[in-house]
């Protein structure tokens, strides 16, 4: 394909087939230095040409090489400059992303400094062209005001950018019925009849040949280690990879491991992060496979732990969602029975990923539901429970879709909704509402840090009563989840003006019929997210407020602040007083009802961006990664009695400890919030394992009715009890304990303690 | 009309079939050495002191005049006899280590969190459990409460020691579904001992309920060195075979988890601490219970 395409001249093979990880310093100096200069080489207006020759260069260069022992493979690092929609790990950057802590520890390995030089120069260039630094020169001089920062983790502020693009969940089906050739052959199609795309489409067509190499790559890898196998075993894996390997690159997928492989090296080529709705993409290669005798189900379960060691390779716990089960599958009994082997093959890998989420709903195959509760009273944090009964109505709202659409509603990363093959919703700022009424409380002032914080329009109000407070604290709230929304547009922006995305674009529906790239109007649904911290506390500190400080008027809102200011020393009984209000949380109708006023105010203020800044949706996410604690980190005592520095609670849920009514009163407090505006909630439960093992039919009712009284999600964590005061006190003895932390899932012992904290206080079932 | 409630355990899954709110009510006429609700025997409401939570600030020695709040050298101590019952010192205690046990509830209030659950009574074959103390000693309440829930369609449980009147027992028929009947000990000169009242009057209700028909849940907190031997195991073995109401046999192995709950009150431990059955304990009364044949029996 490529000779015939003379644009491809251009693209230079510099180190053809090599792994950057396997290059001397020198010659991985040189990759570096090549992929700038790849990138000097074209001009804006040649972002297709451009982002086709930089995957040319890191493609398969990213890749190490495969281990013995492989049934499926593909791993990768990003070398100091990368095209990503996301880097690893907590950076931001996307599209062109320079990592200075990289370029340090490969100028530090030089001996030759006219080496380093070049390396600096190349910094110098990369510091300004880096798509994450164009995103922030590109805000206009207001929003860089509010916005000043995205150290989020770092400095005390209300709202905070996320450069990345993240949250793709491709749609592998498409991959897995027409191939790479078939891919080529739409492209073709369309080239015909929409020329003015050409070097979209050619671009395209480069990207799969980069493709292609990988799976070569691999192959070559492959073919090596089956000669130099240690055993017949080994040899035999090997030599079915590489025939597997050898097939991809020319046919369309045949069987379950040839599927599996063309789509996790297509998805590491992507940068792509979830994994769409597996059971259903892969089930017709898995029927078929069974039916043939070509497969045992016991290989396909052991084809799946192979592949969820890879993907735990990758840095990416926030992620790593794979969806079984729901509505809206196009073959729905060939994928409950592979769902259920993913569901075997997760209880044996017990790892942090994949984050399974079953999608259950009232014809839910009963042998996948009680499958599902035998991993969760195992310890297992997965599968998460979803609801299609709540979640496809709540998305017709919240996203203006139709049934059929909604149908493919799924969560991405920590619980984020996107419709499956049609929508994008990379959420491009985080909101700390508690921070928002904190400063509200202190006209303007940011007791935690050296900035002045909020909007004068807010600052200014005198406040006598509640309601004062009320509009003070929305009107500095909303002037950051506007320029939020601003911000989520001009990153889209930017995005689309620095790449095309090429193997998003080939795997989201219209880009190709439309000859459009993914961010360039190709896409159907353009939306995003805001992630929203500190609901809970915001909710009952403001009740506190009203009922101590206006109601009752046990003291006075300045003689409130001083305490808060003071972090409660000397004001102990005002701590108490705050406490004893009603918290969210108990199934008490005027904490729940100030937790629905705060959850409505912010939810739709943030909705209502979207036709104001041009995005198809812009929703709420109160959903959490460690979020809470870095952010509680930032935030002074709170009018809840919450101490300074405390976590916040999280996503919707009570503030740890604070629901004391029972597990009934938890759910049907937690259901209170409406789930028609926004893009997903998350809800932790913990609950004792012996509970749910002398008590399993009752547990599961209790679920089930909570899911019929509207709840839309739930993530069980079932531990014994005392074994998380054990795993802090003697941690190499609980090195398996896995446990929900909020939109991710961690060993226990690994995670920070004030994680470990508040995991600890939350209520245990 | 108003009872004295101690607790309201929602999501309660060991007091009778499905998921159940348990309402305790306060009063008990027997004092058993291994009561685990000592707080629950008298049926007015009881302060109660939690030492860990306490900051030593003495607030509370300032505002009662009974002298019921003790500064020792800058330890807080409290002394339960002098207390007088005006709740002063809780409302000026800053740290929640003071609170009561016990509150006046009306019916609606009670039914109010009831029917909140109501959906999952409906979907796991729950519904109420009327528990204590002994909900006979408020008659009157227990008897509208339950019989309000069955206006409403809930299920009902009413776990009673069986030492009432028998009329009033009779009377609670219409209005309980299932009843959680204790059975302690099977000689009366023990039972006396363990309990403090004989066990005839307790064994003749027994009889009535299951002639009346009444559907019944034997409960049998079994002590190690008290009730555990062959003569009462052998006996709740031949009650599960000859009464027909009866359709489940519970076991409740004794646990020490009242312990630390009776002292908060200011209620000295008069009884000796007993031993925690281990496996190997159930195991030998699972034994004596199969080999009289005892009928549908679990020991939890």
């Amino acid at each position: 394909m490529s000779e015939a395409n003379p644009h491809t001249t251009k693209i230079p093979i510099f180190i053809p087939m090599q792994s950057y990880w396997t290059l001397t310093p020198d010659e991985q100096a040189a990759w570096v230095l090549e992929f700038t200069r790849i990138h000097m080489a074209f001009t804006p207006d040649e972002t297709e040409a451009r982002e086709a020759a930089i995957l040319d260069h890191q493609l398969p260069a990213i890749f190490l090489p495969p281990d013995p022992g492989d049934l499926v493979t593909g791993r990768f690092h990003y070398p100091p400059l990368a095209f990503t929609p996301q880097p690893a790990g907590d950076r931001g950057g996307f599209a062109y992303v320079y990592d200075p802590k990289k370029f340090e520890d490969l100028k530090s390995s030089l001996e030759d400094q006219a080496l380093v030089q070049r390396l600096e120069e190349a910094e110098m260039y990369w510091k300004q062209n880096d798509t994450g630094q164009q995103t922030r020169l590109a805000y206009p001089p207001e929003i860089a005001e509010l916005l000043p920062s995205d150290n989020w983790t770092g400095e005390p502020g209300i709202g905070f950018p996320l450069l990345r693009m993240s949250g793709s969940h491709l749609d592998y089906g498409k991959l897995m019925e027409k191939g790479i050739p078939g891919l080529r052959k739409e492209i073709g199609q369309y080239s015909t009849t929409h020329p003015g795309s050409a070097p979209l489409f050619r671009a395209m067509e480069s990207a799969l040949t980069s493709l292609e190499k990988v799976i070569t790559f691999h192959e070559q890898h492959m073919r090596k280690l089956a000669k130099t196998a240690q055993s017949k075993a080994q040899e035999q894996a090997a030599s079915k990879l590489t025939e597997a390997l050898s097939s991809i690159g020319t046919n369309r997928p045949q069987t379950l491991l040839e599927g599996i492989q063309l789509f996790y090296l297509y998805c590491l080529c992507a940068g792509s992060n979830n994994f769409g709705r597996m059971d259903d993409y892969l089930a017709p290669l898995y029927a078929r496979d069974i039916s043939n005798g070509a497969i045992t189900r016991d290989q396909a379960v052991n084809y799946f732990v192979h592949l969820w060691k890879l993907v735990n390779f990758r840095e990416i716990i926030y992620d790593g969602r794979v969806i079984v089960g729901g509505m809206g599958r196009h073959h729905p009994r060939e994928a409950d029975e592979l769902a259920l082997v993913i569901l075997d093959s997760v209880a044996i890998s017990a790892d942090v990923l994949p984050q399974l989420t079953l999608r259950m709903h009232n014809g839910i195959d009963p042998r996948l539901k009680k499958k599902a509760f035998d991993l969760i009273a195992g310890g297992n944090p997965y599968p998460m429970l979803y609801n299609d009964e709540v979640n496809v109505p709540s998305a017709m709202n919240a996203f203006k879709i139709d049934k059929e659409t909604a149908k493919d509603c799924i969560p991405f990363g920590c619980g984020e909704y996107v419709l499956y093959r049609k929508s994008f919703g990379t959420p491009s700022g985080v909101i700390n509402l508690t921070k928002a009424l904190e400063v509200t409380l202190h006209n303007g002032e940011d007791p935690v840090g050296p900035r002045s914080l909020g909007v004068p329009e807010a600052n200014s109000i005198d406040i006598n009563t509640f309601d004062d407070l009320w509009k003070a604290y929305t009107i500095n709230l909303e002037a950051y989840i506007h320029a939020l929304a601003v911000q989520e547009k001009i990153e889209y922006e930017q995005a689309g003006n620095a790449a095309p995305f090429l193997f998003f674009s080939m795997l989201f529906d219209s880009c190709i019929e439309r000859g459009k790239p993914v961010f360039g109007g190709g896409i159907d649904h353009l939306g995003g997210t805001l992630e929203t911290y500190g609901n809970t506390n915001t909710s009952d500190a403001l009740l506190a407020i009203r009922n101590i400080v206006f109601r009752d008027q046990e003291c006075t809102l300045d003689e409130l602040v001083r305490a808060l200011d003071n972090n409660f020393e000397g004001h102990a009984r005002l701590r108490k007083q705050l406490l004893d209000q009603p918290k969210y949380g108990n199934d008490i109708d005027e904490a729940d009802e100030m937790l629905v006023k705060v959850h409505d105010h912010v939810c739709l203020a943030t909705m209502a961006q979207a036709e104001k800044v041009g995005l198809d949706s812009y929703l709420v996410v109160n959903i959490n990664n460690s979020a809470n604690t870095i952010f509680g980190k930032y935030t002074a005592a709170s009018a809840d009695g919450r101490l300074a520095g405390t976590s916040l609670a999280n996503g919707n849920t009570p503030h740890m400890g604070m629901d004391q009514n029972g597990a009934t009163a938890l759910l049907n407090s937690i259901v209170k919030p409406s789930t028609r505006f926004h893009a997903g909630a998350s809800q932790n439960f913990k609950l004792s394992r012996e509970m749910l093992a002398k008590y399993r039919d009752q547990t599961v009712d209790l679920i089930d009715t909570y899911f019929a009284k509207g709840g839309a999600q739930l993530m069980i964590t079932a531990v014994n009890r005392g074994d998380l005061e054990k795993a802090m006190e003697h941690p190499e003895a609980y090195p398996n304990l896995l446990v929900r932390v909020g939109g991710f899932s961690a060993r226990f012992v690994e995670l920070d303690r004030e994680i470990q904290l508040e995991i600890l206080q939350r209520t245990l079932y | 009309m108003e009872g004295t409630v101690f607790d309201i355990q929602r999501n309660s899954l060991n007091d009778g079939p499905g998921i159940r709110t348990t309402v305790f009510l306060k009063g008990c006429a027997l004092n058993c050495l291994w009561c685990h609700n000592r707080e629950s025997i008298a049926v007015k409401p009881l302060l109660r002191f939690y030492p860990d939570k306490c900051q030593n600030c003495m607030e509370c020695v300032t505002v009662c005049d009974a002298e019921a709040h003790l500064d020792l050298e800058g330890k807080h101590a409290v002394d339960f006899a002098r207390c007088v019952q005006n709740w002063d010192c809780i409302q000026v205690c800053p740290s929640g280590a003071l609170v009561k046990t016990g509150k006046n509830m009306s019916i609606e209030e009670v039914m109010q969190i009831f029917l909140k659950d109501r959906d999952y009574f409906d979907r796991s074959g729950g519904g109420i459990t009327l528990s204590g103390g002994e909900p006979m000693i408020q008659y009157e309440f227990s008897k509208s409460l339950l019989a309000e829930c069955h206006v409403q369609g809930i299920h009902t449980c009413l776990d009673t020691t069986g030492y009432t009147p028998w009329e009033r027992l009779k009377s609670m028929m219409a209005c309980t579904d299932l009843f959680l009947y204790d059975y302690k000990e099977t000689d009366p000169k023990k039972h006396k001992e363990f309990t403090g009242v004989d066990n005839i009057l307790i064994r003749e209700n027994l009889a009535r309920l299951n002639d009346a028909g009444a559907a019944i849940v034997l409960r049998c907190p079994v002590i190690p060195g008290m009730n555990d031997n062959e003569e009462h195991l052998g006996e709740i073995a031949r009650l599960s075979r000859m009464y027909e109401g009866i359709r489940e046999v519970h076991i409740l192995p004794y646990h020490t988890l009242g312990i630390g709950k009776a002292e908060q009150h200011g209620i000295k431990a008069e009884h000796v601490t007993f031993s925690i059955p281990d496996e190997k304990i159930k195991a030998h009364w699972w034994t004596i219970l199969n080999s009289h044949d005892a009928k549908n029996f679990r020991i939890f």
